[in-house]
């Protein structure tokens, strides 16, 4: 099984304590949301699961062997990751930017070849960016730069997909049809999917399991069925929360 | 591939054979052809041939070396620092050069000791930025930009204190160093291998540039190590800016605009942009130093003066056409 697995993470940044042994196994066709009030290191959790910060105790593993150890290609190859804003300083195109993401694909010399193309248009297609190829980045409205950005993801083919906020931009019909329907499709393939989400809806809507990161270090963790409740929302944002039923649909709110 | 501009590519080569030309047949002296074509052929010296060979021909390659490294360094040290107002001398080293050639005009050194003494310059600011900027191992772009302006504004203060206490002989000299002036010397195979070194270099990773550019992170979550690329950018950039600054002086300018314009004209995949840097900041000295020279002959300008101003219109129409409105 290419499970991504996290055993006694310990992560801290500066003073701030995001958990203690967290163990958690991410495992393939699975989709989960880490929720948490602001400034827990939701990000943070979701960059050492990417291997790119380091824990002070604790290891990260993809199918056993810890990411330490894994080639930095290889490891590109098995986790992709989505962040939660960009900084272009350079006009790329659509397509140009895209392709960045079959990086770990190709080799340093060999160009992207004409199968990398097609995948890119495929998925541009998929994310409603069809035609926008050889559109420069800064023209770009915030929803469809996102959309280039969750592409980039798409195409690097990797088996675990974290992403940071990837509702972010997004009107509500390309978060719900655009954002869930990609979701549901690397369910289907198997994927695990592992994110970070303010929209405790949308959580609820798209997770299999749910981990609760509450600021002190505490962690828990379950499935949506079982965390997604008044008493523990509240207790988790600090905040009173509602809730009703409405359309079949569990739904959350701020008292 | 970025095959559609691609073609961009033999055109630019063209267009340095172009200038070239035209900075070998052009110039205070109407030239005979007959006669270099002799001198080549059957060895027979001339002024003619030694006009051409000698003086204009040096210089046309010291002009293209030049502009080529400046451009390269300028395009990689934009992606090492994400900051589109880099240039080459950003990180001091072109002020740790000046201080090296400044102290070495005023102990009456010869030409070469000049530029050996802006070589330690160059690459003794090269090494104290880098220590300095990597501190506890991690250095983010700001901490390199930050400790490398500083490190360039003290050179800076150095500068203006040679010249200030430089008795009064050597200050031509001295300004003219600091503004920037090709020699007549034909280039060791040096300076080419290590021209061509940092072209090989930077198109072999020229496809990291291009996720180093959408983010360090990114470019990391890709499989690119940050670390290691960012050193290589640095130590290349400051390597090919340390050789032409030895050369020909602080020629402004070019490693600023000439990845910019390429960029608005090719596209900014840094496969292009790199080799495309080499091509158009060789031809853009080239042609200046063909200015420079005739413009105002027999007086010559600085090199510098005139990279500035054809550059900068150049740029301005170019960054006006291309901001064109949204779809």
């Amino acid at each position: 099984m290419t499970e991504l697995s996290a055993h006694d993470l310990r992560i801290e940044i500066g003073d701030v304590v995001v958990c203690r042994d967290l163990c958690a196994t991410f495992m393939p066709g699975q989709v989960w949301t880490i929720l948490g009030p602001n400034g827990v290191g939701k990000s943070t959790l979701l960059r050492t699961l990417a291997g790119l910060y380091q824990p002070i105790a604790g290891r990260v593993a993809f199918d056993g062997q810890s990411l330490v150890d894994m080639p930095r290609r290889e490891r590109a190859r098995q986790i992709g990751i989505l962040f939660q804003d960009h900084a272009d300083v350079f006009p790329l195109t659509v397509t140009e930017t895209v392709l960045t993401g079959r990086h770990p694909w190709c080799s340093p010399l060999q160009g992207e070849s004409a199968v990398d193309l097609e995948r890119v248009d495929q998925v541009l297609d998929e994310v409603g960016l069809d035609g926008f190829q050889d559109r420069n980045l800064f023209s770009l409205s915030g929803g469809e730069r996102r959309r280039v950005d969750l592409a980039a993801l798409a195409v690097q083919d990797s088996a675990v997909l974290l992403l940071d906020e990837p509702s972010n931009h997004l009107d509500p019909r390309h978060q719900v049809t655009l954002l869930g329907g990609m979701i549901d499709k690397w369910r289907r393939a198997r994927r695990a999917v592992v994110m970070v989400l303010h929209d405790i809806n949308l959580a609820v809507r798209f997770s299999d399991y749910l981990i609760f990161l509450y600021g002190d270090g505490k962690a828990s963790q379950g499935l949506v069925t079982e965390m997604a409740t008044e008493a523990h929302f509240s207790r988790l944002y600090d905040q009173p929360m509602g809730h009703y039923q409405a359309h079949d649909r569990d739904l959350f709110f701020p008292l | 591939m970025p095959a559609r501009r691609a073609y961009f590519l033999p055109l630019l080569c063209l267009g340095v054979l172009v200038a070239a030309g035209f900075s070998l047949a052009i110039g205070t002296i109407e030239v005979d052809w007959q006669q270099v074509y002799q001198g080549l052929v059957a060895g027979r010296p001339s002024l003619h041939y030694e006009v051409v060979m000698g003086i204009r021909l040096p210089r046309a390659v010291n002009a293209f070396l030049v502009g080529g490294m400046l451009a390269v360094a300028g395009a990689l040290m934009q992606v090492l620092l994400r900051n589109p107002l880099a240039d080459p001398y950003v990180l001091g080293v072109s002020g740790g050069a000046s201080v090296g050639a400044l102290l070495a005009i005023m102990l009456g050194w010869a030409e070469a000791g000049i530029s050996g003494a802006a070589a330690v310059g160059a690459l003794f600011s090269l090494l104290v930025v880098f220590s300095l900027a990597r501190g506890a191992g991690h250095w983010s772009s700001t901490r390199l930009l930050l400790t490398g302006v500083v490190m360039a504004s003290g050179w800076g203060a150095m500068v203006s204190f040679l010249l200030a206490v430089s008795p009064e002989a050597h200050l031509r000299g001295m300004l003219f160093w600091l503004m920037g002036d090709l020699t007549e010397r034909l280039p060791g195979g040096f300076r080419v291998g290590l021209l061509a070194l940092g072209l090989g270099v930077s198109v072999y990773v020229a496809r990291s540039l291009n996720l180093l550019a959408t983010g360090e992170q990114r470019a990391a979550s890709l499989g690119v190590n940050t670390v290691l690329l960012r050193s290589i950018l640095y130590f290349t950039a400051g390597v090919l800016t340390a050789s032409a600054v030895t050369l020909a002086g602080a020629i402004g300018f070019v490693g600023l605009v000439v990845p910019h314009i390429v960029r608005l004209v090719i596209g900014a995949d840094h496969r292009l942009v790199v080799p495309g840097s080499l091509l158009a900041g060789g031809i853009l000295l080239i042609v200046s130093e063909l200015v420079a020279r005739t413009i105002m002959a027999p007086n010559e300008l600085p090199v510098g003066i005139v990279t500035a101003f054809i550059g900068v219109p150049t740029f301005l129409f170019l960054l006006r056409r291309s901001a064109t409105p949204r779809s």
